[in-house]
Formats: structure tokens, sequence, C-alpha cells
């Protein structure tokens, strides 16, 4: 039968618009590099040394801005806390605002401990005493930097590590199962859509941090490392296949199993779909990075011309995991649920979710990241097993 | 058969344990039940609650005259632009092109903007039946059309209420899916998670709003505004637990179907005549 | 061991977080949360308290007795009165305080009546429905009363709304 086009006299509008894009591209950050701070705390590859603690605070500094846009979302943002008043358990939404919380205490915890040399120091080094009185309360009134509390805390945040990493992969998951568990939708509905989520995060998680590394060493906040770089790539290379297989298999499975929803998707694919998601997120977003990073696995001793390439398949990653989303939140919404008709959407500059909101939310973690950087060290700790030199305060 | 039913028991209850595993923190309150149509109604419960209430369409009644979609607006102030309950009409050519419809969810009927047009020439297309009227370019002649009035299925097993966060949206005992405004964050997961498309955001209230069977009417005896002002008695509304109703032995002795029953949403809004084109 | 205070400091807070975190969430919850279920109990009390806004022809009998009579004995018994007299557009300022929605004069127009029996393939083919306005106007119509005819002509000259079957003292 051929269908006319139509559409549900409800179905007009798009309800989850820029926002909903936002908040699992900035929740993706989150998990990506706080699983690229796991695989050296945890796993011990040492070579991502560098860029261990740093990649903690980009972490916090995401983690802090997640709720945001789900903020500027809400028709009533000021009954936010309802979610967790009165949650409903059947719902996967309902679980944000308690894996939220939980994750942004492991966090929280982990950079604390991280930062405990530093924290003790400035506690009595402070020039001014209500710094030193602000650093005193961080360290919880404690001012040991002993070999006993050091190995404590190396404990302490290997735990937490291992903590977060379940975390870390829930709390991204979660977000691809709000989309999969949807069977009205099609475009969703689908088990890999928690996998594909987890491993897109990964991806963005890992390619802003290849590109903030290479910025930020080349000024020399952070230790410059090649070795740290080729590891941090290698990972991209790793979780972009396991990505690109997910996705790929989802695709493939709607179209062999040819069912009601590949009528809808393969309409959606080429035609709404078809520049978004064919021809700029898999023709340039999964082809270039890929190609790349296939390539630099065998470019060993050309830094100049590695990093370079580094820059430009980290870059086009992480816009193609902002375009996947894009196409998930917004693609997922461009049909009716009469499944025969389409409908497009062009966002508005000044709306309330609009692209001015879109990216002052997505500079601001950079702000609070810089603000973080300016109380807390980025490098890495120092490895040598005497305290600081204290000095008395003046 | 009893064997089956043990292991699908425990197939739920090991998924729903597992389900309470993976939310941490996640302790109802005890004594709540998880599924409310399951909840005995005690004694000193309001007589208002002693009843489940079912909807049935008849399609093959329907006129598309659009009463219900007046009515249901005037009712429950609905905003203009959006639906609790909407006409959709079928029109299947010999060429099996479906042309579906609802101009303004069917509020101002079927006839076509420029009546004059219609009332001093009738133009008489291809084959020679008066149907140049509709909005639709039709390519071949009409052999199958009807309406298809729809509505809030008030699904027993209900994907709305399942994703709704807060637990503002709810089936009530007497198995009735309710918002609760006062509650509800308007993060508008129910409208996705709705396959009918009956759910939409209150432009000014900016909750989740929806068909409610005029419950301000069935708890006081009345009918749903809808089913009051259908001329044809294409719309039926009753009480399932009323052995005697009209409604009860129009569901036992009719064929029926739902809307998009591969879903398994169980709805409690029964269709006569439902053809297989209808999305 | 002294090398934990700090952590053991830092997990006393967190629980005190969570202790004071969870007596707040609980003491919110509004007082009517799980009497029926999940859910605010006091809503279902709410939704039930507006007054209904279509209230039967029987109220409109009380008044109108003959005019009922007349609609409930004729074709269009089975349609209440508010299908016609509330106005389907907008409020009307003419009928008393009572019902200040309801319309004593309703909409006369053709497209009144052509809104159910205007013929559509989609419409049940044993519903009375016109396939064509002027012919139905030039064989009939004519028949009654030359005056009205043409395109200005309404179903209302040849027949009475409330009890449709051919009257001819309508025509006047």
């Amino acid at each position: 039968m051929i269908y006319s086009e139509y559409l549900f006299p409800n179905d007009m509008h798009i309800y989850w618009s820029l926002m909903i894009v936002t908040y699992p591209f900035i929740t993706g950050l989150i998990a990506g590099a706080f699983i690229a701070s796991a695989l050296f705390h945890v796993f011990g590859l040492e070579e991502l040394k560098p860029i261990s603690r740093f990649a903690l605070m980009v972490s916090l500094a995401f983690m802090v801005c997640a709720t945001l846009p789900l903020l500027f979302h809400l028709g009533h943002p000021e009954r936010a806390l309802n979610v967790v008043i009165t949650p409903h358990w059947h719902s996967a939404m309902a679980g944000f605002g308690f894996i939220y919380s939980f994750y942004l205490v492991v966090l929280t915890l982990e950079i604390w401990l991280s930062y405990w040399e530093e924290i003790v120091a400035y506690s009595k080094t402070s020039a001014s005493g209500v710094k030193r009185l602000f650093w005193k309360t961080v360290a919880l009134g404690v001012d040991e930097t002993s070999g006993e509390i050091r190995q404590a805390n190396r404990r302490a945040i290997y735990i937490l590590g291992l903590i977060g990493i379940p975390s870390a992969c829930t709390l991204h998951g979660y977000v691809g199962f709000i989309f999969g568990s949807l069977k009205s939708n099609p475009w969703w509905s689908t088990p890999l859509m928690p996998q594909v989520f987890l491993l897109s995060a990964i991806v963005s998680g890992l390619a802003l941090l290849i590109v903030m590394y290479i910025a930020l060493s080349s000024k020399g906040y952070l230790t410059w490392s090649f070795e740290c770089l080729r590891t941090l790539c290698f990972y991209l290379w790793l979780s972009m296949l396991f990505y690109m297989i997910s996705e790929g298999l989802e695709i493939l499975f709607f179209f062999y199993e040819s069912s009601d929803a590949w009528f809808v998707i393969s309409t959606l694919l080429s035609t709404k779909l078809w520049v978004s998601f064919v021809l700029i997120q898999v023709g340039i977003g999964i082809v270039v990075p890929f190609t790349l990073l296939s390539i630099m696995i065998f470019v060993r001793n050309n830094q100049g011309a590695y990093t370079t390439m580094a820059v430009i398949a980290a870059a086009t990653a992480l816009f193609e995991v902002w375009m996947m989303r894009w196409n998930i939140v917004i693609g997922g919404q461009q049909f009716s649920k009469s499944y025969v008709g389409f409908r497009s959407y062009h966002p508005e500059w000044l709306d309330q979710e609009g692209i001015l909101t879109t990216m002052g939310l997505t500079l601001l973690p950079f702000l609070l990241l810089y603000l973080l950087t300016r109380i807390l060290p980025m490098k890495e700790a120092v490895e040598d097993e005497e305290p600081p030199a204290e000095v008395e305060p003046g | 058969m009893d064997k089956k039913k043990n292991r699908r028991a425990f197939i739920k209850s090991a998924g729903r344990a597992l389900a309470g595993l993976l939310m941490v923190v996640a302790i109802p309150k005890p004594g709540r039940a998880q599924r409310i149509h399951e909840i005995e109604i005690g004694e000193d419960a309001p007589d208002w609650l002693d009843h489940y209430w079912v909807y049935l369409i008849d399609t093959t009644k329907c006129i598309g005259c659009g009463a219900c979609v007046r009515a249901d607006k005037r009712e429950n102030s609905v905003p203009p632009k959006f639906f609790r309950t909407w006409v959709e009409r079928y029109q299947i050519t010999e060429d099996n092109h479906v042309h579906v419809d609802s101009p303004n969810g069917g509020h101002d009927g079927f006839l076509p903007e420029d009546l004059a047009q219609l009332l001093t020439s009738v133009e008489l297309e291809t084959d020679g039946s008066p149907q140049g009227i509709g909005r639709v370019k039709k390519q071949g002649r009409v052999t199958k059309g009807f309406f298809v009035p729809k509505m809030c299925n008030h699904c027993r097993n209900t994907p709305c209420t399942q994703v709704c966060p807060v637990n503002a949206s709810y089936q009530s005992p007497d198995g009735v899916v309710l918002v609760d405004k006062t509650r509800c964050i308007g993060c508008s997961y129910c409208v996705q998670a709705c396959p009918y498309g009956s759910r939409y955001i209150h432009p000014e209230k900016h909750t989740a709003d929806k068909c409610t069977w005029c419950y301000h009417r069935i708890t006081k005896g009345l009918l749903p505004a809808c089913v009051t002002v259908c001329p044809t008695g294409a719309r039926k509304f009753g009480d399932l637990k009323d052995q005697s109703s009209e409604i009860k032995k129009l569901l036992s002795t009719q064929r029926l179907n739902v809307l998009k029953p591969e879903l398994n949403t169980e709805p409690f809004c029964f269709y006569i005549g439902l053809e297989q084109s209808v999305r | 061991m002294k090398a934990l205070r700090h952590l053991k400091r830092a997990l006393w807070i967190i629980a005190f977080l969570f202790v004071a975190g969870n007596m707040i969430r609980f003491s919110v919850v509004p007082e009517s949360f799980g009497q029926y279920g999940d859910f605010r109990g006091a809503h279902l009390a709410e939704e039930r308290a507006r007054d209904p806004i279509h209230r039967g022809s029987d109220i409109c009998g009380e008044c109108h007795d003959e005019r009922l009579e007349e609609k409930n004995n004729g074709a269009h018994g089975p349609i209440p009165c508010e299908n016609c007299h509330f106005q389907p557009y907008a409020g009307d300022e003419n009928h008393p305080e009572a019902h200040p929605e309801v319309s004593q004069s309703p909409d006369r127009s053709q497209r009144a009546c052509l809104t159910c029996h205007q013929f559509f393939p989609s419409r049940p083919s044993a519903f009375p429905q016109l396939a064509n306005f002027p012919e139905h106007i030039a064989t009939n119509a004519l028949k009654l009363n030359k005056d009205h005819v043409g395109a200005h002509t309404l179903c209302v000259h040849c027949h009475n709304p409330h009890d449709p079957k051919i009257d001819l003292k309508q025509n006047g």
C-alpha cells in the first residue's frame, strides 16, 4: 500500500530540540574523559599520566554543566527536583538524579584525593587567611601528606576509579536507554542504543582530550609526551571501531528485517537525514577520522605530521558525535507516529532552546574548566616521595 | 499450562528484581501496588472508583462531522491546533493508494475551505463520482472510504505513564490515564513514548495534556462530551463492571480491534470495523 | 589508622548529606501521594471537581419543551441541542445568563448542514447525504418555492432542522 503524506494532528511539533542534542553531547564528554583517566588510574596505562588529572577536571567541568540543558528544556524547570522527590522507578529518566549525584560524588572524591598534596600545601602556604581557611576546609582539617596517607589515597583513587567506570557507563548507557526503550519510535527503539551512546561518548571524550592535550601542551600547560598522544589516539581508533560496528549493525538489522521500522527509516535516510546523517555524519564524521587514525597507527617517527593528523581526526570525531546526537534526537522526531508523515526542524537563534543558548551552554564548561585550572594545577602530580616543602605562612 | 504461568510469573518477578537492583536507591514505599489496576478497591473507597471504564468506536458509523472534536475543544478548553480527540478521513483508491487527512483534526468537518465552489459547480472527476472536495489529490476512483475517530487509548500496558519520571502521569484505579498538572515537569518524554500521538505539551501551561475521557463527567454519571454529541452513536463509552451495560454486550459480541496491536499496549479503546491500513 | 582520617571525615560528610538529602526528599512528598497508587491521590478529586459544560438536552427542555419534543420525535432526535446551538467556533452573547455559551440563533448556513450531509466517499453509504447540491435544489426546491432557488438557497428554507422531513410551512 502506498500512503499519502499524513501527520497526526498533534505531531506537528519537535519537542526535544537542540537542548536534548546538547545534553547527551556534554554528558558524553564526561564519561569519555573519565574513562581516559581510568585507563591510567585503574589499568595502569603509564603513558596517560600527563593528562590523568587534567582529564578528571575536564570531567568535573562538564559534569557541573550537564544538567543545564535539561533545565532549559523543561516546561517547568522549578519542578525539576520532583524527579528525586517522587521518582517513578519504571521510567528510565527517573534514575537520572540518583545516577548523576552518585557519579558526581565519586568524581569529586577522586579529584579531591588526586590533588591532596596541593590542597594541604595551599592550606599552609596561601598568603591570605581566607584562602588558608578555604583550603583547610577543603582538606577537612587534616594537614598530613605522609607516605602512609599517599598510599591510602592511591588505593582510594584506584577503588574510586573502579567504581567510576561502571558509573560512567551507567550514566551514559542510561541516556541511550532513554531513547532505545521507546517502542513508539522505530528510529530509536533498538537494544544497541545504550551501547552506541556509550561508545560514542568515549569517542567524544577521547577526542576532546586529544585536542586539548595538543593545544595545552604546546603552550607548556601540560607535559608533552608523544607516547601519551599515541595512546590516546589508539584508544580513539579502537572505540571508533566498536562504535562504527554498533551503529552499522543497527542500520543493517533495520534494513534486513525490513519491517515497519525500515519503511520509516529508509525514507528518513533518503530525505530528511540524507545530508545530516549519510553525507555529514557518516561521509565526513566517520570516514575522515577513522581513515586518519588507521594511517596514524603506522606513523611512528614523524611527530609533526602525526600531531596534525591527530588534531584533524579528533576534531572531526567530536563533530561526528555531535552530529550523531543531532541525527538521533532530531531525526527521531522528524516523522509522525503515523509513520507516513515527515516534518522539518529549523532551530531558532534566540529561542530559549535556540542556537545561542546551545553555544553558550557548550562553551560554559570550558569557562568553568579555566576557572578550575586557576585554583588547581593542570599538570600531573610530582612523583617524588618528599612532601612539598613547607613554607611558614607569612 | 500452570507451569508456563509459573514460569512467566517468575520471569516477571525476576525482571522486576533486576530492575530494582539497577535503580540503586529504589525503595518504593511498602504496600504500593506496582500496577495500579491490580489494586483491590476496599469497602471504604468512594463509589466513583467502583467502575472500570472502556471506550468503543464503531468506524462503520462515523460520518466525520467533527461534532466530537468541537465538543471536546469546548468541554476541555483544548488549545488551538492541539487535539485530545480528532477524526481522520481515509480514502483508498483502486490503485491501492491510501489517502489520509485530518484538516484541523476534523474540527470543522471535511468540507473544503471554499464552500461556494462546491455549491455552485460540482465538477465531476475522472469516473463521474463527485469527490472533488477533498484536499488530497486522488489518482483513481475511491473504492473504500471511512472515518476513524482517534483519541487517547487509555492503554493497560501504558507506554506513556511508564516513562513519566515524576509520577505525574498515572492510571487511575478506574482505568483512566491522567496527568497531574501540578507535578508535571514538562519533559515531554510521555509525548515521545505515546505511539498514537495522543499527547501534547500545553502551549500555555507547559505540561503534558491529553484526553481524560472527561473524568469530571464520567465520575458524575455523565458520558464523555464526545460520546454525548455523536449523532450516529459511533462513539460508545461504559463501565466494564456493570454487567448489564450496552458496552459490555457490544464488547462480548462484536469483532474488535485496537490500534497498533503489535506494540502490546493493551488499549482500552476498542474499534469495530477497523481497516488494516489504519495507522 | 591515622592515615585514613581525611577519608573517614569525607565519608561522614557524604553519609550526612545522603541521610539529610533523603530526609528532605521524603518530607516534601505530597501528602496524598500513594493513597491510590504511585501518584498524588488528591489529584483524582481535583480532576473530578471541574464542572461539566455540555449538560445535555433535558436542561434545554425545562424551558423549550415543545421544541425538544419536536426534535426528539424527528430524524434529528439523537442529536443533542448543543451540537447546533453551541457556537462551534466561539461563545455567543444571545442566550440568558445561565448559558452564555449557548446560542439561540445557531449557524443556519448551508455549511452547517453539509458538515454532516455532504457526500463523501468515506461516509457510510446508509447515511442520508447529498452528492450534488445544485442539482438537489434544481430538482426539489424548484418544485416547492421558486423564490428561493439559487446559490443563496438555504437548507432551512425547506427543512426544519428540528424535524428535517419536508414541511412546506417553513417556506415563508
